[in-house]
C-alpha cells in the first residue's frame, strides 16, 4: 500500500509546478513572450533553466548505479565530464568557432553540411541524430517509470506506461510546465536535494574517512581505480573510452537555434557560464558519491538505480524525500520533453523539408514531427517493457553513438583539408555503426575495448581511408576554410560576447566586402567603402 | 546610389565601435569603414493559436534572410525608414521576398508549435511583407600589440560578429 505521505507531496509538487506555470502564463500573456521567450530574464535564472533541462535520469540514477557496483571506477565517467569543456575547447573551441563563423554555420549539422557539401551528409548526420536521441529519450521513459514505481508502489510496468504517457502527453500541450522560472526552482531543489541527502549520508556514517574506510572494509577493490574485483585491471580501452565519451562525446550532441532579432539592445546573457559552473560543483560528483555512499548504507540493494530513491526515503523525512523525487521526475520530463522536440525538428525541418519535392503544408509538417513523437513513444514503452536496458548502458550507447559519429568528421573538418563528403560520411556511419555492434554483441568484455573507443577508433580509420581513395574535396570551400582557421584568435572578450547567430550575415558581408573591393585590388576592402550616414 | 527601405539604424558607427573596443581590455581601438545594408523579407502574420488554458490571437513579425535564406524572429514591426545610399554598399540578393514567404511560414509556424504546445494547430494569415535592409557597421578594430581583425555590428541591436576576408587576394 502506497504512503500518502509520499504520494501526497509528490503530486502536489507537480500540480505546484503547473500551478506557478499557469500563473506566470498570466502575466507573461503575449505570444511574443512566449516566442521571444528568455530576453527579459536574468544570467541566474538562464543559467539554472538549462541546468534543469539538461539533467536527466542519468544523474539520478545511472550515474550512482554505476558507483554502486563498480566503485571509484564510476568516477572515470565524472572525471571525463568535468575535463570535457577544457579538451573541447583545446581541440576543438577556436578552431571550430572560426570556421563555423566564416561559414556561417548555426547548427551541428548545418556545420557538417557546409564543411562536406552532400546532401547524404545532411540525411545520415540527422539519423544518426534521430536513432540516439530516440534512446536517449528510452532512458528517460525508464527513469520516469522507476520515479513513479518508488512512489507509488505500483508495478515497473505501470510506472513505465504512467511515466512515458506523461511525458508524451506534456510534449504535445505541456508547454506552461516549461517556463523559465519554473525550471530555474527545479534546478535549485534538485541540486539542494542531492546535497541535503550526501550530507545526511556522510554524517550519518561519520564523516568521510569513515565512509571510506567502511567501504574499503566490505571489498578494498571498490577504492581501486580498475573497478570492483579489478574487473577492468590493465583494461586501458575501456578506460580511455569511459574517460573520452563525456570529455569529447558532448561535441557530437546536436541542438535546435531560434534566431532572433531586437530591436532594444544588445545585453548578453554570457555570465550564464559562470553560473554553470558554479552550479556543476554543487552537482556533477555528488550522484556518484551518493553511489558509493549506498555500498555502505544500502548493502541489500536490488536495483543499484534507486539508490538516490532509496536514500532519500532513509536519510530525509517523507515529505522532503518525496518533493526531491517530484523534482527527479519534473527533470526528467522536461529533458525527454526537449529530446524529443529536438528529434521531431531534425526529421521535419533537416529531412522531410528539405527534401521534399514540394512545398509541404504546416499541417503535413507537424503530422510529420509527432508522428515521430509517437513513433519514439511505442517503441521506448515497448523496449522497456520487454527487456528494460540500465539507464547507466542506455544513456551510454546513446552519448556514444553521437559522439562516435560526429567527433571524427568535426575534427577532421577543422584539422584536414583533404577530408571530403565520402570520408565524412564513412567516419558518421562507420563510428556510430560500430558502437551499435560493440554494444549489442557486448563485445566490450572479449576485447576490453569499450565502444565508445572502438567506435571512435573506427570512425577515424574510416574516414581516413575512404577519403584518400576518394576525390579531394572542393577547393574553394576549403580555401574559405584554411582562411578562418589561420587567422588570429581575437581577444578573448570580444570572441566570447560574440553573437553567433549573426554568422550567416557575417559570412555574406566578408564575400560582399571582398567582392567589392577586387577592382582596385587592395589587400583587404578596409576603409575602401564610402559611409552612407 | 540607391534608394532603399531599411530598419531604424539605432546604434551608431561611434557606438558600434565603443562595443567593441570595450569587449575586451586588450582591444585597443575600432574604426568604422561602412555601412553595409543587408536584405531581408520581412513578414508580418496573424498568428491564431490555442493553448492548454489560453488562446491568441497576435500579429508577429519574422523575417528571412535574402542571402542564406536563414530565418529569424523579429520582437516588434519594424518602421522602415527610407535611405539613400551608394549603389556597393548593398548587398545583393538572388531571392526575391515572395520566394522565401513559405520558408517563413513554416518557420513561425514550427517556433510557434514548439514554444506553446498547442492542443491545436496555430493558423498564421498573411498580413505584410517587405523587402527591408538591415544595417550593419563594418570595422576594423586592433589590439594594443597590434593585431588587426574586422568585424560587423548590426546596426539595430548592436550585437556583433567577426568577419573573416582573404587577406591574400
Amino acid at each position: 500500500m502506497a504512503d500518502p505521505l509520499l504520494i501526497v507531496p509528490f503530486v502536489l509538487y507537480l500540480l505546484a509546478l503547473l500551478g506557478f506555470g499557469f500563473v506566470a502564463n498570466r502575466y507573461m500573456n503575449s505570444l511574443d513572450d512566449f516566442l521571444l521567450g528568455g530576453r527579459s530574464i536574468g544570467s541566474g535564472v538562464t543559467a539554472l533553466t538549462l541546468q534543469a533541462t539538461s539533467m536527466s535520469g542519468f544523474m539520478f540514477m545511472g550515474g550512482p548505479a554505476l558507483a554502486f557496483k563498480q566503485g571509484v571506477w564510476a568516477l572515470w565517467y565524472a572525471a571525463g565530464d568535468f575535463g570535457g569543456g577544457l579538451v573541447n575547447l583545446g581541440v576543438l573551441g577556436r578552431g571550430l568557432r572560426q570556421i563555423t563563423e566564416a561559414l556561417g554555420s548555426l547548427t551541428p549539422i548545418e556545420w557538417l553540411e557546409d564543411r562536406y557539401p552532400h546532401p547524404s551528409v545532411r540525411i545520415v548526420g540527422a539519423t544518426i541524430a534521430i536513432v540516439f536521441l530516440s534512446a536517449y529519450v528510452f532512458a528517460q521513459f525508464i527513469a520516469a517509470g522507476k520515479a513513479i514505481e518508488a512512489i507509488s508502489g505500483l508495478p515497473f510496468l505501470y510506472g513505465l506506461l504512467i511515466g512515458a504517457g506523461i511525458i508524451v502527453l506534456y510534449t504535445f500541450v505541456g508547454g506552461y510546465l516549461a517556463v523559465a522560472w519554473t525550471d530555474a526552482f527545479q534546478a535549485i531543489v534538485m541540486a539542494v536535494g542531492i546535497n541535503l541527502i550526501l550530507v545526511s549520508g556522510v554524517l550519518s556514517v561519520g564523516g568521510i574517512t569513515p565512509l571510506f574506510d567502511r567501504i574499503a572494509a566490505k571489498d578494498p577493490t571498490y577504492l581501486s581505480i580498475w573497478g570492483k574485483g579489478l574487473e577492468h585491471a590493465g583494461e586501458f580501452g575501456v578506460i580511455a573510452g569511459a574517460v573520452l565519451i563525456y570529455a569529447i562525446g558532448y561535441m557530437g550532441l546536436p541542438h535546435a537555434v531560434v534566431r532572433h532579432l531586437s530591436m532594444k539592445d544588445a545585453e548578453t546573457t554570457k555570465k550564464a557560464t559562470v553560473w554553470n559552473v558554479f552550479y556543476n560543483t554543487f552537482f556533477v560528483y555528488q550522484p556518484y558519491l551518493l553511489g558509493l555512499l549506498a555500498i555502505v548504507l544500502l548493502p541489500n540493494l536490488g536495483d543499484p538505480e534507486m539508490a538516490i530513491p532509496t536514500l532519500a526515503f532513509q536519510l530525509l523525512p517523507t515529505v522532503v524525500a518525496a518533493i526531491v523525487l517530484a523534482a527527479l521526475m519534473a527533470a526528467v520530463m522536461s529533458t525527454a520533453d526537449s529530446l524529443l522536440i529536438m528529434a521531431g525538428s531534425i526529421l521535419s525541418r533537416d529531412v522531410i523539408q528539405r527534401f521534399s519535392r514540394r512545398d509541404l503544408a504546416d499541417r503535413q509538417m507537424l503530422v510529420w514531427s509527432r508522428a515521430l513523437v509517437l513513433a519514439i513513444g511505442v517503441a521506448g514503452i515497448a523496449v522497456a517493457a520487454v527487456q528494460p536496458p540500465g539507464i547507466f548502458e542506455l544513456v551510454i550507447f546513446a552519448f556514444g553513438g553521437l559522439g562516435t559519429a560526429f567527433l571524427v568528421p568535426n575534427v577532421a573538418g577543422v584539422y584536414w583539408d583533404r577530408a571530403n563528403w565520402p570520408g565524412a560520411l564513412a567516419g558518421m556511419v562507420g563510428g556510430a555503426g560500430t558502437n551499435i555492434v560493440w554494444t549489442a554483441w557486448n563485445l566490450q568484455e572479449p576485447t576490453a575495448i569499450h565502444p565508445f573507443f572502438a567506435g571512435l577508433v573506427l570512425s577515424v580509420a574510416s574516414l581516413v581511408v575512404v577519403t584518400l581513395l576518394t576525390e579531394p574535396p572542393d577547393k574553394e570551400v576549403i580555401a574559405e576554410i584554411r582562411a578562418a582557421r589561420d587567422a588570429i584568435g581575437a581577444p578573448a572578450g570580444t570572441a566570447e560576447k560574440s553573437s553567433p547567430s549573426l554568422a550567416p550575415e557575417a559570412t555574406a558581408i566578408a564575400k560582399h566586402l571582398e567582392r567589392v573591393s577586387e577592382p582596385t585590388a587592395p589587400p583587404t576592402s578596409r576603409g575602401n567603402h564610402p559611409t552612407a550616414d | 546610389m540607391e534608394t532603399i527601405e531599411s530598419f531604424p539604424l539605432r546604434v551608431d558607427a561611434a557606438e558600434a565601435a565603443r562595443t567593441l573596443v570595450e569587449s575586451d581590455e586588450r582591444m585597443d581601438r575600432a574604426t568604422p569603414h561602412s555601412i553595409l545594408y543587408y536584405p531581408y523579407g520581412v513578414f508580418a502574420f496573424e498568428v491564431r493559436a490555442e493553448a492548454l488554458l489560453n488562446s491568441f490571437r497576435e500579429k508577429v513579425t519574422c523575417a528571412v534572410d535574402l542571402i542564406n535564406e536563414k530565418e529569424l524572429l523579429v520582437d516588434e514591426q519594424p518602421t522602415p525608414e527610407q535611405r539613400s545610399v551608394p549603389q556597393q554598399n548593398v548587398l545583393s540578393t538572388p531571392h526575391s521576398v515572395a520566394d522565401v514567404e513559405s520558408a517563413a511560414r513554416t518557420y513561425l509556424f514550427e517556433v510557434t508549435q514548439q514554444r506553446l504546445k498547442l492542443v491545436r494547430t496555430p493558423t498564421l494569415r498573411a498580413l505584410s511583407r517587405a523587402l527591408l535592409y538591415r544595417p550593419f557597421h563594418a570595422l576594423e578594430c586592433t589590439t594594443v600589440s597590434g593585431d588587426e581583425y574586422d568585424y560587423v555590428v548590426d546596426g539595430v541591436s548592436g550585437k556583433f560578429h567577426r568577419i573573416y576576408l582573404d587577406t591574400r587576394r
